[in-house]
């Protein structure tokens, strides 16, 4: 038994609950907390009105969700908008600033690790690490599918955390990277949107027996010729499997967990990412951050289903106990 | 985008009074996005809105159309709605053919060589009531 590995819940997965004002905030906080988790990672763009603007009302306020919850603030996920104007880029400088302001927006509310999106320069990751030395949070470049750990993005960051021994640059993988099976749920909406379903199966299988996807997505453009059924084929490059060991030699630098999930099924499994593989590996390694749930199958179902986050992140929670 | 596309627009957007009419609409990305992001056309009953006349409120602010762009300190959260006032006045109670275009740019997700900010265009036909 390991039990260094926490559970912890990103709000994100309950956004369409939250979208459709059936949870408010501290609600989605609850739920997080029911499931046992104690862990709450936050999109401060998703969650606060105001962003990045915090008053002391709210602080006080959500401090206070935490204590009444037994919750801690463990990650809050940063985005970067270099082109908020359509004829112009951020410039460097601009972008450090924005960091530093998510920076001091994640101290505030107590949060001791920002996510910081895949797209992010090691450049910048550079400059903004006295910063968050400073104000005591940790930055995590996140390893997103396509991406995977030994990408050569990846290696560049990898360099930048060497070449500077901050303690304050590592990564968030997100377990999308781990995709064995392309989830049902987003082939299932393909084919309601009218892919044919021979070219799904075909896809699908290509898919688990490792394939590349180039060439999968080049055998179904001989198939057809019709956007859906490419679009299909292209789940392939976006969805990819690599294997879980391979976060092994980074253990060290790892911060925080994505524990990205589609569709927990009624046996406590995930369709399409084995987590039961993912999470040996974890203890194996020693990880003792948090993995935090990360639902995104209710846009992929939210056309004929009722959308339930709160019993899809129960569901892995549970799985989570079991495995941990 | 989708299938919450139907909420971009709810059943009493419509809205008239003796200056003009207003409608109001809502995002429904994920996150909130700032006012230089968003882009939008409006046709009623088959009339294109000129977009120089109209004027855009969010966060009890009004703008010119001819702002938006530069307004990325602006964000409209994502649970609130934003306002297009336009200076003709509709009948209340009389039904109105609505198409809205709502295109957002996502500025954190660059695609093609160029690196151009990802469009999440959205198209909202439904027939309103003005209210």
């Amino acid at each position: 038994m390991n039990n260094k590995i926490k559970r912890g819940v990103s709000l994100y997965s309950y956004q369409e609950e939250f979208f459709l004002r059936k949870m408010n905030l501290e609600e989605c906080i609850a739920a997080a907390a029911k499931t046992g988790a104690t862990g709450i990672e936050m999109i401060g763009e998703q969650s606060i009105v105001g962003f990045p603007k915090l008053t002391d009302a709210f602080v006080d306020q959500w401090f206070g969700w935490m204590d009444k919850y037994g919750t801690t603030p463990v990650c809050h996920d940063m985005f970067l908008d270099t082109k908020r104007f359509k004829n112009k880029i951020m410039t460097e400088d601009e972008q450090v600033e924005s960091l530093v302001r998510d920076i001091k927006f994640a101290n505030r509310l107590g949060f001791k690790v920002i996510r910081i999106i895949v797209s992010t320069s090691p450049e910048i990751m550079e400059r903004a690490a006295p910063i968050a030395e400073e104000y005591n949070v940790k930055l995590g470049i996140e390893i997103h599918s396509p991406w995977h750990i030994n990408s050569a993005w990846m290696t560049r960051h990898h360099e930048v955390m060497e070449k500077t021994g901050s303690k304050y640059l590592g990564f968030i993988p997100d377990m999308g990277m781990f995709t064995k099976r392309l989830a049902k749920v987003m082939t299932d909406r393909m084919i309601r949107q009218g892919a044919d379903e021979k070219i799904v199966e075909f896809v699908c299988q290509q898919h688990e027996k490792a394939v590349m996807a180039e060439y999968i997505i080049a055998e179904v453009r001989q198939m057809s010729q019709r956007p859906i059924d490419n679009a299909v084929a292209e789940l392939t490059r976006h969805n990819i499997y690599n294997n879980p060991n391979s976060l092994l030699p980074f253990m060290d630098k790892i911060f925080h967990i994505h524990a990205k999930f589609y569709d927990m099924q009624d046996d406590y499994t995930e369709y399409s990412i084995p987590y039961k593989e993912i999470i040996e590996v974890l203890k194996k390694g020693g990880f003792d951050g948090y993995l935090s749930s990360e639902y995104e199958g209710n846009r992929h179902i939210q056309d004929v289903f009722e959308v339930d986050s709160v019993e899809q992140v129960r569901r892995q929670q549970e799985m989570f106990k079991r495995l941990i | 985008m989708g299938p919450l596309d139907k909420y971009i627009l709810t059943e009493n957007a419509l809205k008239t009074n003796e200056l003009g009419f207003e409608l109001q609409f809502q995002s429904h990305w994920y996150r909130t996005l700032p006012l230089s992001c968003m882009d939008f056309s409006l046709k009623i009953d088959g009339e294109m809105i000129d977009n120089n006349l109209i004027k855009v409120v969010a966060n009890n602010v009004s703008y010119t159309y001819q702002q938006l762009p530069n307004l990325d300190k602006e964000f409209l959260f994502i649970l609130d709605k934003a306002t297009i006032q336009y200076p003709k006045p509709l009948k209340v109670g009389q039904s109105y053919e609505i198409v809205f275009n709502l295109d957002l740019y996502i500025p954190y997700i660059l695609v093609g060589a160029e690196g151009k900010p990802l469009l999440a265009g959205s198209k909202v036909e439904k027939v309103l009531i003005c209210q």
